[in-house]
């Protein structure tokens, strides 16, 4: 039986999760780049978004591997300080299994817990699975960007859908 | 008599008040009151709940005795599995088979899958052991520090039988 825990990126896990966001983005499905950034990129982004205010949780199996994330990064400018950007991933072997469903609900609950008022995202129209999750949490479309990608000549619209706090 | 339907927009304030209910008497002694309430109150929020109602996608059903919500079920299709995202049976209700017809009802709803998927709280023992009868058996467990406390994930499964392969439902899940 596989066992996983739910965490708060620790310095230690950075370079799990940059490996995590690489063979996710190496997939070319999902993500606006094809490869993760540099590491030291990484480091800053997880750092920025706690500092900032936001969550970046990772998910690990028994060895401290890191196989999903999901992060919200809080807006730094006036204005648009109750609104962050949420991210997330799971490693292709261990999707089906719950594990996005439960980074998502604990990083959400921990962002309303943190004073954000909205969650957004954007996500490709052709992530089904993803749409589905989103929906499931309770985010709502909010627009369509038409063709917003061409890659491998496939076209593929942006879906920009965003969660507001109610209670 | 308890019957078994699908559920409707009028059930959405009954449907809400058995989920909040459930919560509190399984929670009570894991998680802060506070974050019950402010849990059940997003999660279970009305508007949220009709749109799961009228999503054809969803297979939300209750379990009628007379006016009353004597249970909740609401489920949908992963690949090929049914995923149950909830299952709830008040108290006063549980221990009648209620629970089996509602999960079996959901067999019925997605003909054609392989298996079932549920996740229950490890420290519901009540719940491990409900569902270990229904022929689920452990796949994963997902822990994680939550309102303050440590909570265990338990993910189950089981396989539903498929024509010629009558053994399939008492196999081990991988």
């Amino acid at each position: 039986m596989d066992r996983f825990r739910v965490v708060e990126t620790t310095d230690a896990l950075i370079s799990g999760f940059h490996a995590a966001v690489d063979a996710v983005a190496r997939e070319r499905r999902f993500f606006t780049f094809l490869e993760a950034p540099p590491l030291t990129k990484s480091e800053e982004f997880v750092r920025r978004v706690l500092m900032g205010g936001g969550v970046h949780l990772v998910a690990i199996d028994s060895e401290d591997q890191v196989v999903g994330w999901c992060d919200i990064m809080r807006s730094p400018r006036e204005g648009f300080r109750h609104a962050g950007q949420f991210g997330i991933g799971v490693v292709a072997p261990f999707r089906g299994v719950g594990l996005g469903r439960r980074l998502a609900e604990l990083a959400i609950e921990s962002a309303w817990e943190r004073g954000l008022e909205r969650i957004e995202l954007v996500v490709f129209a052709s992530n089904a699975r993803a749409i589905a999750l989103y929906r499931r949490l309770g985010f709502e479309e909010e627009g369509v960007r038409r063709k917003a990608r061409k890659l491998d000549g496939d076209y593929d619209d942006d879906l920009m859908m965003a969660l507001l706090r109610k209670y | 008599m308890t019957t078994i339907e699908r559920a409707a927009v009028k059930d959405v304030l009954s449907i809400k008040e058995v989920l909040r209910k459930t919560w509190h008497d399984t929670y009570a002694t894991l998680l802060p009151r506070t974050a019950i309430e402010g849990i059940t109150a997003r999660w279970h929020a009305p508007e949220l709940l009709t749109e799961q109602v009228q999503d054809p996608d969803i297979y939300f059903a209750v379990a009628r005795d007379g006016d009353v919500v004597a249970g909740v079920i609401s489920a949908r299709r992963q690949d090929d599995a049914i995923v149950v995202d909830r299952l709830y049976v008040p108290p006063q209700f549980q221990r009648c088979g209620i629970g089996q017809r509602l999960l079996e009802s959901s067999y019925l709803a997605f003909r054609g899958a392989q298996r079932v998927r549920l996740t229950v709280v490890a420290e519901n023992s009540k719940g491990v052991a409900f569902y270990t009868k229904q022929g689920f058996r452990e796949t994963v467990r997902i822990s994680e520090d939550f309102a303050g406390a440590r909570l265990e994930n338990v993910v189950m499964e089981r396989q539903l039988q498929t024509p010629g392969d009558v053994s399939a439902s008492k196999g081990k899940s991988s």
